[in-house]
């Protein structure tokens, strides 16, 4: 997976400043360019975080009001799509954080017996997903697929890095569960901000949101 | 696992629900129609205090503690420098506002003090855009009260007695005010 792959994603769409300027006055046709340039982006990147469809279209919403509404403290110092991701990743883990008062997050084992007639070998890893706790499985997210650091995670909740390594190792040890794998080695483990990370300069703005 | 990080990238990006700009298009026209009635809000409500409170006027007025600019050049900097702080004062609270769901009767009453003052602010700042000699000293003033008083709102909505939405809903509920957000 390289540059081509993250494109893929959209979030590295370039966005021209004349439409940044335009939407940054209030112009309704710029918005609404910026939201169809983004918005399979935002959404699999909510839903993936979320893993439920409603709440994720939701999220979408919201966070598209919240970027327009504070779209004049973006500052150019990296792509528009990742400071829009910045914003996005927010909101769900906004969202996360509401829900934790009634979901079980870290219940591993009751969810490992959800799928007990399952064959974990042939478990796809979109399953695989689907059936994480949820804040485990955000985290997993942002730091393998969108390259954040846990320093970053750990500031976009309000947290300390320990607490983004122990729900990432969770989130591990649930896929090496649900997909009957062995202990990823040190030498060959993936690490985040692979040739597909946003630059330097992303993270640091991801991280002043 | 050792390829987790490819692999999750090489999942297929999913489909957002189809309409979804038609209805943030509609949520940013009622948005910017709160703001518009707000506007009108403050302007009812500057004009009935300016009748029961004339006296406090002058406070609005530059005051010899004021930095008095010596170029129009370097005034209209010094707004848009002001005007910034506000604009970013202004998003702080949005952010603190959208988290904060229930807090206590005083300090309810204190931010809605405090929006108030901004209200009136925002009109006499409205009315001084239209005047073609508008005195950029009094706007300068004007713009600095609208960020202290910002500040005070914002640090208001940090205070460490408030409760997040969620956090907020147990069996303290009932003695508190649930905030307009």
């Amino acid at each position: 997976m390289d540059k081509d792959s993250k494109a893929a994603t959209g979030f590295a769409q370039p966005l021209e400043a004349e439409w940044l300027d335009r939407a940054r006055a209030g112009d309704r046709a710029a918005q609404a360019l910026i939201y169809r340039r983004y918005e399979r982006a935002v959404y699999t990147l909510l839903r993936r975080m979320v893993d439920c469809a409603d709440t994720a279209a939701d999220l979408l919403q919201d966070s598209f009001l919240d970027a327009y509404a504070r779209i004049h403290q973006f500052r150019g110092e990296s792509p528009f799509g990742y400071w829009l991701r910045a914003v996005a990743a927010s909101r769900a883990l906004m969202h996360l954080r509401g829900q934790r008062r009634f979901l079980e997050l870290f219940a591993p084992e009751a969810e490992v017996e959800r799928v007990p007639s399952f064959d974990v070998h042939q478990l796809d890893l979109e399953r695989a997903l689907a059936v994480l706790p949820p804040l485990p499985r955000a985290v997993l997210w942002l730091y393998h697929v969108e390259g954040y650091t846990h320093a970053e995670i750990a500031a976009m909740n309000g947290k300390t890095e320990s607490f983004s390594k122990s729900q990432l190792a969770r989130a591990h040890q649930k896929l090496r569960e649900l997909l009957g794998v062995g202990e990823p080695s040190p030498a060959t483990r993936a690490t985040p901000h692979t040739p597909a990370s946003p630059p330097p300069a992303a993270m640091a703005v991801a991280t002043e949101y | 696992m050792n390829d987790l990080s490819r692999s999750l990238r090489e999942l297929p990006e999913l489909s957002p629900p189809a309409g979804g700009w038609a209805r943030l298009s509609q949520r940013l026209d009622a948005r910017q129609g709160r703001r518009r009635r707000a506007r009108w809000a403050g302007g009812l409500a500057l004009a009935a205090s300016l009748l029961l409170a004339l006296p406090q006027l002058p406070l609005l007025r530059p005051s010899a503690s004021d930095p008095a600019p010596s170029r129009a050049p370097a005034r209209s900097a010094v707004v848009a420098s002001l005007m910034q702080q506000s604009q970013a004062l202004e998003q702080e609270l949005a952010t603190l506002k959208s988290e904060t769901g229930v807090w206590n009767g005083a300090l309810a009453s204190n931010a809605a003090s405090l929006q108030r003052d901004v209200a009136l602010l925002d009109l006499q700042l409205s009315d001084l855009a239209f005047e073609p000699q508008a005195d950029q000293a009094a706007a300068q003033t004007l713009w600095r009260h609208r960020v202290r008083l910002l500040e005070q709102l914002v640090s208001a909505h940090a205070a460490p007695t408030l409760t997040t939405t969620t956090a907020g809903l147990g069996s303290d509920a009932s003695e508190a005010e649930v905030l307009e957000l």
